[in-house]
């Protein structure tokens, strides 16, 4: 509870408590917003929040997950208006379903394939690829990759199931393979190998070309 | 045995460990027998490690500092 008699002291503990997320916030903020103005606003909406809402947050609680969920709902509140890139979300959900994969035989890569996806991407490939995901999808990796939050921080986060963390995790994740790997391949990456980067294909497409190849 | 798709779907408990060692015995079985899942199992382990790295960024300096006066401006002890 504020106690009002004590009010440099809640001002205080606030403070301490909420300034020292500041680095997560802004860069969780910068990864929804997509640009630095925006990020900062949602920031300073975010702690402002915090603040008048301080009585409400439970002493002894986790604190980052608190504010974290006062993010993504300001966020998400503001959100709502764009109701465009909503719409683009339900289509890539549907697409995601089919995995896609590209046949190659380059043994460097085979050999070490982590590594090797790795060296020939950058960090703003990575981050393009992040900001490309629907929004429901980009959340949960932000909160479980940068953030490190457990499932069932991030479905109390989230207000949802933690089924529901996990399915979205696991597909945000898989579509950030899917735009990589064509980053990797737009940038030559396969195609230096003499791969025939071209011809993606499916599971089935995989499986019967075995079959019968 | 797993099929692929059975593998895919079990694949992020595998990752966490919340698998029976049953389970996961018969999964490593199909990704020791399959190059698209074990491939797609190495790659989707990398994404996951390279947007840890790609998301570490810390707010600038100068953010921070005018964020801060902000908020301390602003979050006066009530009179």
């Amino acid at each position: 509870m504020l106690d009002f008699r004590q009010p440099n002291r809640t001002k205080q503990e606030f403070e301490e408590l909420a300034l020292a997320h500041l680095d997560p916030l802004y860069s969780a903020a910068l990864r929804l917003t997509k640009n630095e103005r925006d990020a900062e606003d949602l920031v300073q909406d975010t702690c402002m929040r915090a603040y008048r809402f301080f009585d409400k947050f439970e002493r002894g609680t986790n604190i980052k997950a608190w504010l974290f969920k006062i993010l993504t709902n300001t966020f998400i509140n503001r959100y709502r208006r764009k109701v465009k890139e909503r719409t683009v979300v339900e289509g890539v959900e549907r697409e995601a379903v089919h995995e896609r994969f590209v046949s190659r035989d380059a043994t460097d890569f085979a050999a070490n394939p982590e590594q090797y996806f790795f060296d020939r991407l950058l960090s703003d490939d990575v981050l393009r690829a992040i900001d490309s995901l629907p929004i429901d999808f980009r959340l949960v990796v932000i909160l479980a990759d940068l953030q490190e939050f457990s499932y069932k921080e991030i479905a109390e986060i989230l207000e949802c199931p933690v089924g529901t963390v996990m399915s979205r995790l696991f597909r945000g994740r898989k579509l950030l393979q899917k735009t990589l790997r064509e980053y990797a391949e737009g940038q030559g990456v396969f195609r230096q190998e003499g791969l025939p980067s071209s011809i993606p294909a499916d599971m089935e497409e995989y499986r019967r070309r075995k079959k019968t190849g | 045995m797993y099929t692929c798709k059975d593998s895919i779907n079990l694949l992020l408990e595998y990752l966490d460990g919340e698998m029976t060692p049953e389970e996961a015995r018969h999964l490593k079985e199909h990704f020791a027998g399959c190059r698209p899942c074990e491939e797609f199992l190495s790659t989707y382990r990398a994404t996951s490690g390279m947007c840890k790295r790609a998301l570490a960024q810390r707010i600038p300096q100068e953010v921070s500092a005018k964020l801060t006066e902000f908020l301390r401006s602003k979050i006066k002890p009530a009179s």
